[in-house]
């Protein structure tokens, strides 16, 4: 009903949109910003898999309404490569065999990149902690922590 | 989900009057994981949203006299915060206990209350610190005592036109050892089964001084085993004492069956937490 | 689910039990309802009641499935819809006099919950039900002491 002017930073790139109020993060990422790299998936911020950054930190883009990134600085799978080149973390994941489908990729990629910057020095026991809100269905996790481990040495 | 009007007050007297303006069908909003979810599933159908995300002064930890924890501080944020782990480690590992890293960024202290699910971590441990919540509406600004903030499941105390503030707590007895447990026998995302928070203090001699025993997940409320507190006090903290004290916890409780067990299952497991609890502490 | 209550009420069996035959009048005793309308045998109406964050509009009717004075025992069905929420509810309550100034009134239902009201969680619904039906008992105990 009510409609909003935000401005925001999206992978380091100044923003303007017009949502309504009640427009999710999700879906004007996905819809309207076609970057289809954010997936939503049980809708209710359990799964993991629309894992974004909004100023650093990790949140759940279908429990966010896009007024409410009004001011922040918002990163997406999409912006971990940089030019052409794939993130150390991204090529890890390829190494070790992170993911099979994909689905859920993202959002351990946008979970993973923000614990490795926050606990640089993290115990592999760490791992699973840090990483547990984010489902797979495929791997078994192992490949995703193997990732993450060797992602931590470079 | 449905189309509804969002406001965002500058200010606290801003967001304030909207309040009292008491137009039907107005939500209060902080982080939202609670209030989206409802919306999306169409549980709830605000007219109005006030969204509380302005309110930099909500968000403030410090120190002073105790403790003082703004309404808007995240979980995230107080799991981090050195003045929360000095006053005491084990109400930092509550909020470190919240559901998942993505939840703890974006979901506030005082949205926690104010949901007011007795499983909910933050509450049962703010009860064993005797946390007073502040809350201020244009009429009044009231202080409330944590225990008589939860009413009954998913209902506290406030006033429609009532904003909480902050959570403030006293300066901890000298000596005094704290410990928050939560069973967690499914995910480690979920709430808690049972938990329990449990405070203590020993005197010179050996004997207890100061107890508090606080329990989530047994009753439709937050609860403070009061009856085995006072019997802990004047006790030495032998296994007996504390067996004694799990039992008359237990004997507290009201558990409400759910998917996580059945009343007779959470009672007993309210004794063996507590139990585990006072050993922590003792 | 099965939930129950018993109340003593300071008055003959006889107004106790004239009270129940008069649907309307019982019907208002349910806290939270309004715009009660008798329609012959039935009673309509609307019941607000708050689960949670939730705020439940039903609105459906009750009616007598049985009634024995001489026993005592009376069996109402009760069935309510919310129709913005997409649920409705279905109940059976059994009513049971004993005794005479005091007299005791028991009672019992059986509530079964459908659609979307289910969302909200057995333990939760079970909680509020329970507290309609300790209302209602209450209101009638006061109602019927007092006339």
């Amino acid at each position: 009903m009510s409609q909003h002017r935000i401005r925001f930073t999206l992978n380091g790139a100044l923003r303007e949109a017009t949502v309504s109020a009640e427009r999710l993060l999700v879906d004007l990422l996905r819809e309207d910003l076609a970057l289809t790299g954010t997936k939503d998936g049980c809708s209710v911020g359990v799964c993991g898999l629309c894992t974004v950054q909004v100023d650093g930190a990790p949140m759940s883009a279908c429990l966010l309404l896009a007024t409410q990134i009004d001011g922040a600085a918002v990163r997406t799978v999409e912006g971990l490569a940089s030019g052409g080149d794939l993130s150390p973390l991204q090529e890890a994941f390829i190494g070790e065999g992170g993911f099979q489908c994909g689905i859920c990729t993202s959002g351990q990629l946008m979970a993973a990149d923000a614990f490795l910057r926050d606990h640089p020095d993290f115990s592999d026991g760490e791992v699973t902690e840090a990483m547990l809100g984010n489902l797979c269905r495929c791997t078994g996790y192992y490949g995703i922590r193997r990732a993450i481990v060797k992602a931590r040495r470079s | 989900m449905r189309p509804f009007s969002y406001l965002e007050p500058e200010t606290l007297d801003e967001a304030l009057a909207l309040l009292a303006e008491d137009v039907e069908d107005t939500h209060v909003m902080a982080g939202g994981t609670s209030l989206v979810i409802l919306m999306k599933q169409d549980l709830v159908r605000p007219a109005r949203v006030i969204g509380l995300r302005k309110l930099a002064q909500l968000r403030a930890i410090d120190a002073q006299d105790g403790l003082r924890l703004g309404a808007l501080a995240t979980h995230a944020s107080l799991a981090r915060s050195a003045a929360v782990w000095q006053y005491a480690g084990a109400l930092a590992a509550t909020f470190a206990a919240v559901a998942t890293v993505r939840i703890r960024e974006q979901a506030t202290l005082g949205g926690n209350l104010v949901h007011a699910d007795p499983a909910q971590d933050p509450p049962v441990t703010l009860l064993a610190l005797d946390a007073v919540a502040v809350a201020m509406s244009t009429a009044r600004a009231r202080r409330i005592p944590l225990e008589e903030l939860f009413v009954d499941i998913f209902e506290t105390s406030l006033d429609h036109d009532e904003l909480l503030l902050r959570v403030e707590l006293p300066p901890l007895p000298a000596g005094a050892r704290a410990t928050y447990l939560k069973f967690l026998p499914n995910t480690l995302d979920d709430y808690a089964t049972v938990s329990v928070a449990a405070v203590v203090a020993t005197g010179a001699d050996g004997t207890c001084g100061h107890a508090r025993i606080a329990l989530g997940g047994v009753a439709p409320i937050p609860l403070r085993a009061r009856e085995a507190e006072r019997w802990l006090v004047g006790r030495r903290l032998d296994d007996a004492a504390i067996k004694e004290a799990a039992t008359l916890a237990a004997a507290a409780t009201d558990p409400l069956p759910d998917l996580r067990g059945s009343a007779e299952y959470k009672r007993a497991m309210a004794a063996v937490w507590t139990e585990r609890a006072l050993h922590a502490v003792a | 689910m099965k939930l129950e209550h018993t109340v003593s009420i300071d008055a003959p069996r006889a107004r106790v039990w004239a009270a129940l035959m008069d649907l309307p009048s019982a019907a208002r005793c349910v806290p939270g309802t309004r715009d009660i309308v008798a329609a012959g045998e039935r009673v309509s109406g609307a019941l607000d009641v708050r689960v949670g964050p939730v705020k439940l509009a039903l609105s459906g009717t009750v009616a007598f499935e049985s009634s024995d004075e001489a026993a005592g025992i009376a069996r109402l069905r009760a069935d309510a819809e919310d129709r913005r929420l997409g649920g409705a509810v279905r109940a059976y309550l059994d009513l049971a006099v004993t005794g005479d100034a005091p007299t005791q009134l028991r009672v019992s239902s059986d509530v079964a919950i459908l659609g979307r009201i289910g969302e909200l969680g057995q333990p939760l619904i079970a909680r509020q039900a329970d507290k309609v039906l300790a209302g209602f008992a209450d209101c009638l105990r006061r109602t019927v002491a007092s006339t």
